[in-house]
């Protein structure tokens, strides 16, 4: 899932303070799980910058709006006339969900609440690890289904740097070492070999590097009469 | 097809090998590179100049390069991976040719975390394997990371990579070497040796596969400055592993950089024992002028 | 849990319209009594609102919180972990506590909105209930006593050291109140005629119950010295003098047997035995009474059946009684078997017969109401009509000998009907509800015990010399410490599918275990849950609701803004306290009385553990005025709900970080750790400035 966290509030502050209706629409996706725009963190959020407001003696009206996901027209649609009404919108949905909404409403200030950072999952409650880089060109199969685009600091795919020390990453002591991660899996699985074989460049055209990226499935369009 | 570095031709000829280190200044001053030029002329058979080590901004190791060579000394220059992308690296690599460097080192790079510039956003397009493997095809494919031929001169540099015997997994430090030697490697420097044990156990399974027969191995040795200094790498850098030994021997020392430059002969006596150790590379961090007297006092010029 | 299993429990869900299992207690509770609501509110320090929750149910709070045979503690699931809760205490705690049984609270006049009258035979539970709902709404109603005091059986049949008269007169009165006209002394049949009341009226109520003895038909009952129970009780009760000898001898083994031999041992120093028909643990009298007899001196001899009652010179000298070997048959119907080999003899010069009630029904002559051979009323229980479209009965004339709060039951139903009939439609009444099943052992043994508060009573010696109320009540720490063991059973967690965003935390947050995904939705057996709302406050979704923390906060925040304005002159604004009453029933200093020490500028919202808090909850505190927050919490170990305290603490740090980031400061939320030596005065006077 998409994992983020909500902005220091102070930075929300400064950037919704200059408006005197507020409306604060949270996602019911995956920043719902990931605890940072579901219902209860959005009326957290919205309760503090009423509070936030009433300390500033501010007068705002600050009102809270959910939806099942911000990704998709169809469940932005319902919002159109409390976006309206609304001075500019707080979305503490994703990236995704920001921009969905500022497509919708061009003429709206759109407001992020969150940093959207990683695609990964939660290993604990209220631990969230990255997982997937979106290199779109999966390699798993040959590094014991860890994988070093996300999880190494340098992207190396071929074993690990000077700095792997006790399974760590030179980068810091609370980050896993992905080649030692990778090396442990292998080995166990006797498929070290895979790590003797040369990795030649990662081709990154399916990756960021080539702008916004689309997949089409013409077997899915929706054909027209 | 390599036209011969002075560094493979003594390697070549089984001669024991001194590479030096030689790190251009934080700005650009060609005069701060001379300097320290001169103090190495003569104490090693060739001089890596680096690549903003640890990922600090300093003047370009090629153009830091060609004004050593102006001096007398024959660069070895390291290319990292860290700040560009397989575009720019080779681009540098036709450049540095051009200019007459011809020793390369391959490596993969600090991370810039642990530089002056924490913020900026790495590169990282290839791994120090990947960047062997595109040299050694520039000089004998004749052809870039692309597949597309080179027409006119190749670059054709005497290649060289790093090696840390004392990072993890500690079992796959010697295959890996094996793939860098199948990746286009001809010699290795090592990470600096302190940990004896470990260096001659990593070299015991080096030798099992073969590996010192085809790959000149060059141990890294540093020489302690200060108890400080001995402190600080036994604490802060991993691996290291300086034994509390030579840290007792730095404070009971009335001059601690002599003491430092005795250990430092001490340790390239010891590797020199060691079968399949083909020379050594002496990085006096920001000490250049002890090179000479390391290698003068190991009997080595 | 299998799919089907858990597919049949969703389609329970109350938030879907449809029924979870009830609360045990609820269940069995004739009147389906909420008493989870009110014990739940009772454990917050709000009284009034629990009385109201409790008289919904019930007009006769005071009288039944000291008398009730308490079906509700028996299928109470508390039970299964050591006791049951003391939910009877804890009523007669509340209206001792408001003054309700001191007849302090005076509830006002229903106006009679409605042109029908109706006319109630007996004044008893079950008459009183009956005429309380109907005045209530809207019919005139009279009550018809033949006595010379409202009551019935509650003030004749029950001795004043378990129900003291003017706790009888004080709920009585307040019954009266919403505007029922009494006539006591009134005999039906003899002063007014049964027809005329037929006449009079739209409908009839009889409610006239089991006033009369049986008598028993063996040799000797004609002797001197041969009582029957109830006119022995209603003497006693009325202050006249019993004419008793010493070795009193009492026949029976029911409530009314057990109420008789306690009553007749505080008349002086008498010797007084029960014999009885059952074996100890048959006997059909509560066995807390029995209890109680045994303390105060009664003897016990069971299983023995009167054969004849012995005489000389026409008095009584001693009772003969034969072995009862089985009570009943294999039918559970009333069969007793005998032993005649095994013979005794117990002396005596008084004998009380307390066999068995039976109804007064002689007014009914001519009336066309039908009383059948064997003296019953015939009556349709569907309908509770009898043979007499406009005439109903209720209470144990229609029942038998039972309980009070089944003769309110009763009287709920029989009024319920006498709507219905008057409005011409058929009656509505209450559905029987379906129980939740007992406590997973595993669930059972993991919770945290505290044993049920003892009710404070009489010292034995004292008790059987006079007619002095046995037991005491609770006092208000007995009450908060017993009331918040309630488990709040099927009060939730509940999950709105809807809104389940499958996050998984609150299988991971719960302390005993409970939630698990059935699917892709989260699912709480309401058997494990022991609706501690921590998966609520934590759900990211909100999709979890527990009831008894839905209404918790904003309700109790009414007010702070103007509380603000008020106390601006000290200098020190609004002050709002989240107490845990856990922590604060057993562990601050109860004897300070937070209420009349409290600053003028504090207020306190109590609650059930503070991890029922969400992060919105404390906020919007100040956003509603409050200029500091504090909250008490358990002292390690010692959380209810085992993890309460950490999962308080670390939401307390995150309020803070958002407190800090908005400029008020973190430090304006501050948290007491609450154990036995905490001073809840010293963390008023901190707060107060």
């Amino acid at each position: 899932m998409i994992v983020g966290s909500q902005k220091p509030i102070e930075e929300i502050i400064a950037t919704t303070c200059d408006y005197k209706r507020l409306l604060v629409i949270g996602c019911g996706a995956c920043v719902t799980v990931c605890f940072a725009g579901g219902e209860r963190e959005t009326e957290a959020l919205a309760s503090g910058l009423r509070l936030a407001m009433k300390h500033k003696k501010i007068k705002a009206e600050i009102e809270v709006e959910m939806n099942v996901r911000q990704c998709e027209w169809e469940f932005i649609e319902p919002l159109a006339d409390k976006v309206e009404a609304a001075d500019a919108v707080l979305s503490t949905a994703c990236g995704v969900g920001v921009q969905f909404l500022a497509e919708r409403f061009p003429e709206k200030r759109i407001l992020p609440a969150l940093n959207t950072s990683f695609m990964g999952g939660p290993t604990e409650q209220g631990v969230w690890l990255e997982n997937c880089g979106g290199c779109g060109n999966c390699i798993l199969a040959s590094t014991g289904g860890i994988c070093p685009i996300a999880r190494c600091a340098k992207t190396m795919l071929n074993g690990p740097c000077g700095g792997s020390q006790n399974g760590k990453c030179e980068v810091s002591k609370d980050i896993d070492c992905a080649w030692q991660l990778i090396y442990d899996r292998l080995k166990s699985q006797g498929l070290l070999q895979l790590m003797t074989d040369y990795t030649p460049p990662k081709d990154w055209t399916p990756a960021r590097d080539g702008g916004q990226r689309k997949i089409v499935r013409e077997d899915l369009k929706i054909p027209n009469d | 097809m390599t036209e011969e570095s002075n560094l493979e031709k003594v390697l070549k000829s089984g001669k024991f090998a001194v590479t030096a280190e030689l790190g251009p200044p934080k700005n650009g001053d060609a005069k701060v590179v001379r300097e320290k030029a001169k103090q190495l002329k003569g104490a090693a058979d060739a001089v890596n100049i680096t690549d903003c080590q640890t990922a600090i901004v300093r003047m370009s190791s090629i153009a830091a390069g060609v004004i050593a060579m102006e001096e007398g000394i024959e660069p070895v220059i390291q290319m990292t991976c860290r700040d560009r992308n397989r575009i720019a690296i080779q681009s540098d690599l036709l450049g540095a040719w051009g200019l007459g460097a011809r020793n390369l080192l391959c490596l993969t790079g600090d991370h810039q975390k642990f530089g002056n510039h924490p913020q900026s956003k790495n590169v990282f397009d290839l791994d120090s394997m990947q960047l062997l493997d595109l040299a050694r095809n520039l000089r004998d494919a004749k052809k870039f990371q692309c597949g597309e031929e080179i027409e006119g001169e190749e670059p054709r540099f005497f290649i060289g990579a790093a090696e840390n015997p004392f990072a993890d997994p500690f079992e796959y430090r010697a295959p890996r070497l094996a793939k860098k030697l199948a990746a286009g490697a001809q010699f290795i420097q090592t990470q600096i040796v302190y940990n004896m044990d470990k260096f001659t156990k990593w070299m015991e399974a080096v030798r099992q596969l073969g590996l010192d027969k085809k790959i000149y191995i060059l141990p890294g040795v540093t020489p302690l400055k200060s108890a400080g200094m001995a402190r600080y790498m036994q604490k802060n850098v991993p691996g290291l592993d300086v034994p509390d030994e030579y840290i007792e021997r730095l404070k009971g020392a009335d001059d601690q950089q002599k003491e430092g430059i005795n250990i430092a002969v001490d340790i390239i006596n010891q590797v020199r024992g060691i079968e399949g150790v083909a020379g050594v590379h002496v990085m006096a961090i920001e000490w250049e002028s002890a090179v000479p007297t390391i290698v003068e006092r190991a009997g080595l010029r | 849990m299998s799919e089907e299993n858990h597919i049949e429990h969703q389609a329970n869900c109350p938030k879907k319209g449809h029924l979870w299992p009830a609360p045990p207690c609820q269940a069995a509770c004739p009147v389906q009594t909420d008493a989870r609501q009110y014990l739940s509110l009772i454990a917050r320090e709000r009284y009034h609102e629990a009385l109201d929750v409790i008289m919904e149910a019930n007009p006769l709070p005071s009288v039944i919180g000291r008398i009730c045979a308490h079906p509700c503690e028996q299928a109470c699931r508390r039970g299964q972990v050591e006791d049951p809760i003391a939910i009877c205490h804890l009523k007669r705690f509340v209206t001792d506590k408001l003054g309700y049984s001191d007849g302090k609270v005076k509830v006002g006049l229903v106006p009679q909105t409605k042109e029908k009258s109706i006319a109630v035979v007996g004044s008893g539970p079950s008459g009183l209930t009956a005429a309380h709902d109907l005045a209530r709404h809207g019919y005139k109603v009279t009550i018809y006593e033949k006595n010379a005091k409202p009551g019935g059986m509650l003030r004749y049949g029950i001795l004043d050291f378990r129900l003291p008269p003017a706790v009888l007169d004080a709920d009585i009165e307040n019954v009266l109140a919403v505007g029922i006209e009494l006539k006591t002394g009134v005999n039906i049949g003899k002063e007014v005629d049964f027809q005329d009341l037929i006449n009079d009226n739209d409908a009839v109520l009889i409610a006239v119950g089991l006033s009369a003895s049986r008598s028993l038909p063996i040799d000797g009952v004609d002797l001197d010295g041969v009582h029957l129970a109830i006119p022995v009780l209603e003497a006693i009760n009325e202050g006249q003098s019993v004419e008793l000898g010493n070795d009193v001898v009492v026949v029976g083994g029911g409530n009314v047997a057990v109420d008789v031999a306690r009553s007749v041992r505080r008349l002086g120093n008498k010797s007084v035995k029960m014999v009885c028909l059952e074996a100890r643990d048959e006997m059909p009298a509560h066995d807390w009474e029995i209890e109680d007899a045994l303390v105060e001196g009664v003897e016990m001899h069971c299983s023995w059946g009167p054969d004849k009652i012995v005489g000389k010179h026409g008095r009584v000298s001693g009772l003969d009684f034969k072995e009862c070997t089985c009570v009943f048959d294999e039918d559970r119907k009333f069969s007793p078997q005998f032993n005649e080999e095994k013979r005794n003899v117990l002396p005596a010069d008084t004998i009380i017969l307390a066999i068995g009630q039976a109804g007064e029904l002689g007014f009914l002559e001519y009336s066309g109401v039908k009383v059948t051979d064997s003296g019953r009323l015939e009556f349709n229980h569907e309908t509770m009509q009898t043979s007499h479209p406009m005439v109903f009965a209720t209470g144990e004339i229609t029942s038998g000998p039972g309980a009070a709060i089944r003769a309110i039951a009763g009287g709920h139903r029989a009024a319920a009907a006498i709507e219905a009939f008057l409005d011409e439609r058929t009656p509505v009444y209450q559905e029987p509800l379906e129980a939740l099943d007992s406590v997973p052992e595993h669930i059972a043994a993991s919770m945290y015990k505290t044993p049920r508060r003892r009710m404070p009573k009489l010292p034995d010696e004292e008790r059987s010399t006079d007619f002095k109320e046995v037991e005491l009540g609770y006092s208000e720490e007995d009450a908060l410490r017993e009331a918040a063991r309630c488990l709040g059973c099927t009060a939730g967690a509940f999950v709105d599918e809807s809104k389940c965003a499958a996050c998984l935390t609150c299988v991971r947050i719960c302390p005993y275990g409970v939630p698990e995904m059935v699917g892709d939705k989260a699912y709480m057996n309401p058997q494990a849950c022991q609706s501690c709302g921590f998966c609520a406050s934590e759900c990211p979704a909100k999709a979890i609701t527990v009831d008894l923390t839905e209404e918790h906060l904003l309700a109790l925040q009414i007010g702070l803004d103007t509380l603000e304005v008020e106390v601006a002159h000290l200098g020190a604004g609004p002050r709002v306290g989240f107490v845990c009453q856990f922590g604060h029933a057993w562990g601050a200093d109860r004897t300070f009385d937070a209420e009349a020490s409290m600053p003028e500028n504090i207020r306190f919202i109590r609650v059930l553990c503070p991890a029922r808090l969400e992060p919105a909850d404390i906020l919007n505190t100040f956003e509603n005025g409050a200029e500091r927050v504090f909250v008490t919490i358990c002292a390690e170990n010692y959380c209810h709900y085992k993890t309460g305290n950490g999962l308080t603490e670390r939401r307390l740090d995150y309020v803070r970080s958002i407190l800090d980031g908005i400029g008020i400061g973190g430090d304006k939320l501050v948290s007491y750790q609450i154990g036995q030596d905490t001073s809840l005065a010293e963390i008023l006077k901190e707060m107060s400035t």
